[in-house]
């Protein structure tokens, strides 16, 4: 039928979040970016039911769809991108539980949802140019032994579970790679370094280490040699996440300037009269629209069925909206745009590090690209871990 | 409710233009480029399946909007999305043939909007007649393009007719038209409150085409020159009457045909896109270099991948603006980010896509080598980029007026 109009209930929660984001979210930033999400801020993310929004209604959660989740989150990334990520405490950890599915993965996201946990996925690794993670599982009696570094973990000091992926027969890659439930402050999980990051700091990082970690024979959580299949499934819903917060800070950068624009003054008029900043804001406003229609589509389609080729569609198209925003902002706002009394420089650091996170920029356009040209969407290039840089096949 | 998802009809109207595009349209384009005409057999046939250029009103006995201004469940108008729909699959056939196509073309619009009921049946009705005919819209001068209210070519009244006097330039279909939309002022001074739309038939003394176009592309597709010379048009072939332009509306009627034509040209434009995309998939796929297909190469998937989405973001912003215009929802901002956005993806992809496939992709009897210089126009008629970038501004920044 092809309509474009939200719907009362929808439209409801876009409005319920967005006040939240304009009135409580926006004015802390800066000391959320410092020091994470103030416990009021939780609290009211908690009571606007908004964590497990998306779950299903026996794991406690609210049962929503990907369209919910999507407007949600681009409504409070048009607060600021950073909070969303800091108060979104099951992070990617909890997109790849719901991913994986089974009963190990429920009763972790029903605990996280009753205990106020965070979780952390530990997946990636400082290692480049090779295939197998460095981490590694092994069957010892009953059950496994994790041993290794897991690096780029985001919450990776404090979660109260840890989704950790190692690998268990070396020289298959992922192929030969499982996922673990681990739980926080068990003996031989540790944090390490921290990594300060460019952007989106309101959730630190640090290096994970795991020192023969033991761990029971059902915390592994992906059925041997589907990993693969997982990971294609647990992208897809990440990015679609990623996507509608990109959508949000792409938003937030416009309208930021454009307010600008209208009050500051150069010559004798309004900046925002000048045909070169005037269009570059009429540029801004198309872009977020486009995103944000590709968005919705996705998630619209990923409610009816795998929607691989869409959510990447999605995903790469978002990230170009957010960084040319972030970055047109700052540069509309001048040298007022440089500096932390604008959230605007903020925005433009955590644009270029949301296009690292998950399924990156590159890693979004080759999956696109494949889905098009109609090669394996599962092969293992495709996935931007273990090593940073997909190889060339 | 949020749906992507066509509708039966919207989806039958997607498909069959799609096979007339496919088998009717494609064969003939190389040709049509080429010869700079359209086959009379083509013409024919295009009569006989009822397809028009612009839709003719029921109460005209014509097919009305697209395939009828029939309602959804909820009561809303579906023509512009069904138009929007046909125009993507038409256009991806060839952007030069759906120009030709006989109908009210870009004339339509304007006798919809602003012409009396006598009007539209004398100059809309003819189209429900058996022969091939067309219509036009001439409102672009030497000295006006852009810039509307600047518009040079005079109407003064005498008696009961006017006379007008003036150049009109880039008239699409202009010499085979049986009719033009001739936009001229009757006071210089009142800028755009002084300008009138007069329906100028064809064969009326000191009215004449002056020279037609040679062009970088869309070479098939009638762009002409009209002379008006003491021409002599009775008060009856103003649009609307005096009346229309005595109230505020007047003139700002007329601009509001963009609110629907602008989709329209946009979605031709994603047309374009798609189909030289599409070629660039199969080339990559079949195309080895150093022992694999190009499609392998990761810069050739980031082309590719580019393309796709900014086509497909392309495609529903021309949905969300033709959905607001059913829905009658004020869309000119919508209408204009579609189109801005269409016409500089199509613009992009197509080079491109000449990239992707190097020297097959510049030679002549090649499609992609024809489409690459049919697009460019697509941000330029119409309103240009810049226009419609323009209409952005004033509708995002308070006390905006001009620059
Ligand atoms: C193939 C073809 C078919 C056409 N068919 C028709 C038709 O059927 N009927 C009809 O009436 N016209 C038709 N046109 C004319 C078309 O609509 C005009 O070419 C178009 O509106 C631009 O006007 P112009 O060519 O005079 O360019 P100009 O207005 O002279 O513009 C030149 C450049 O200046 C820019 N510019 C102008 N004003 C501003 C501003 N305020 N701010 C920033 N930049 C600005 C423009 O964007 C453009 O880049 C056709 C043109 C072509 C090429």
């Amino acid at each position: 039928m092809l309509s474009f109009e939200l719907g009362e209930d929808l439209t409801q929660i876009q409005a319920t979040v967005r006040d939240f984001a304009q009135r409580e979210i926006r004015p802390a930033l800066r000391k959320t970016e410092r020091s994470g999400a103030s416990k009021a801020l939780a609290e009211r993310y908690e009571e606007l039911g908004l964590f497990g929004l998306d779950w299903p209604a026996d794991l406690g959660g609210q049962g929503m769809g990907a369209l919910a989740r999507v407007i949600v989150e681009e409504e409070l990334s048009l607060g600021d991108v950073g909070t969303a990520f800091a108060l979104d405490r099951g992070g990617a950890a909890a997109v790849f539980l719901k991913a994986a599915g089974g009963e190990r993965a429920s009763s972790a996201l029903s605990e996280l949802l009753r205990n106020k946990g965070s979780a952390a996925l530990a997946m990636a690794e400082d290692v480049k140019a090779q295939d197998d993670f460095r981490t590694t599982a092994r069957k010892v009696g009953g059950g496994w032994e994790l041993s290794g570094k897991k690096s780029f973990v985001l919450n990776g000091a404090e979660a109260s579970q840890y989704v950790v992926l190692a690998q268990v027969e070396q020289g298959k890659g992922l192929a030969g790679a499982g996922a673990f439930l681990v739980q926080g402050g068990s003996a031989g999980l540790a944090p390490g370094k921290a990594l300060i990051t460019l952007g989106l700091q309101a959730v630190p990082m640090c290096e994970v280490l795991l020192e023969r970690l033991s761990l029971p024979s059902s915390a592994r959580l992906d059925e041997p040699g589907k990993l693969q299949g997982l990971l294609r499934s647990f992208y897809d819903a990440l990015s679609l996440v990623t996507a509608a917060r990109a959508v949000g800070l792409a938003g937030a950068s416009f309208e930021y300037a454009r307010a600008y624009a209208e009050e500051r003054q150069a010559f004798g008029k309004p900046i925002g009269h000048f045909q070169a900043i005037a269009f570059l804001l009429a540029d801004m406003a198309t872009a977020v629209d486009a995103a944000r229609w590709l968005l919705w589509k996705a998630a619209w389609a990923s409610e009816r069925g795998a929607a691989t080729a869409e959510a990447a569609e999605a995903q790469a198209q978002a990230l170009e909206a957010a960084f040319f925003c972030a970055n047109s902002a700052v540069q509309i706002l001048g040298g007022a745009g440089y500096v932390q009394d604008h959230p605007v420089e903020k925005w433009m650091r955590d644009a270029k590090t949301l296009s690292l996170y998950g399924l990156h920029a590159q890693a979004a356009h080759a999956t696109l690209a494949a889905a098009e040209l109609g090669q394996e969407l599962s092969a293992a290039e495709l996935f931007p871990i273990p090593s940073l840089h997909p190889a060339i096949s | 409710m949020i749906d992507f998802s066509y509708s039966e009809l919207q989806d039958n109207v997607r498909q069959m233009v799609h096979w007339f595009a496919e088998n009717e349209v494609r064969p003939i384009a190389l040709a049509a480029d080429r010869t700079h005409r359209i086959p009379d057999e083509f013409i024919r046939k295009v009569k006989e399946i009822g397809l028009s250029m612009g839709p003719v009103p029921k109460e005209v006995g014509g097919e009305g909007g697209g395939a009828g201004e029939k309602k959804d469940k909820k009561g809303t108008r579906q023509n512009n999305r069904l138009s929007v729909i046909g125009a993507e699959e038409m256009a991806w056939g060839d952007p030069a043939v759906i120009l030709c196509l006989p109908g009210p073309g870009l004339g339509g619009p304007p006798v919809n909007i602003m012409g009396t009921k006598e009007q539209k049946e004398r100059f809309l009705g003819i189209f429900t007649r058996p022969e091939p005919l067309w219509g036009a819209y001439g409102l672009t001068e030497p000295g006006a393009g852009s810039d509307v209210a600047g518009i040079r070519t005079t109407a003064v009244k005498d008696g009961d007719h006017y006379l007008l006097n003036g150049t009109k330039c880039f008239i699409t279909n202009g010499a085979r038209a049986s009719w033009v939309v001739v936009f001229a002022t009757v006071d210089r001074s009142k800028g755009r409150a002084g300008h009138r739309a007069f329906m100028v038939e064809k064969g009326t003394p000191g009215f004449s085409v002056g020279k037609l176009e040679e062009k970088m592309g869309l070479r098939a597709s009638e762009t002409a020159e009209l002379v008006l010379d003491n021409v002599r048009v009775h008060q009856d072939n103003l649009l609307g009457g005096e009346a229309y332009y005595e109230g505020k509306e007047g003139f700002m009627g007329a601009m509001k045909t963009f609110d629907s034509t602008r989709p329209m040209v946009a979605a031709m434009a994603v047309g374009i896109a798609r189909a030289a995309y599409e070629r660039a998939v199969e080339f990559a796929k079949e195309h080895f270099e150093l022992g694999r297909p190009i499609g392998r190469y990761h810069y050739v998937q980031e082309l590719l991948a580019r393309s796709k989405r900014r086509i497909d973001a392309s495609r529903l912003l021309v949905y969300r603006a033709a959905w607001m215009a059913d829905a009658e929802l004020p869309n000119a901002k919508e209408a204009s980010m579609s189109k801005a956005y269409a016409a500089r993806t199509a613009v992009e992809v197509l080079s491109d896509v000449v990239q992707v496939m190097g020297a097959a992709g510049v030679v002549h009897d090649h499609f992609v080598e024809k489409w690459f210089r049919d697009i460019k126009v697509y941000d330029i008629f119409e309103g240009t980029g810049e226009i419609q970038r323009i209409v952005i501004s004033k509708r995002i920044l308070k006390d905006l007026k001009s620059f």
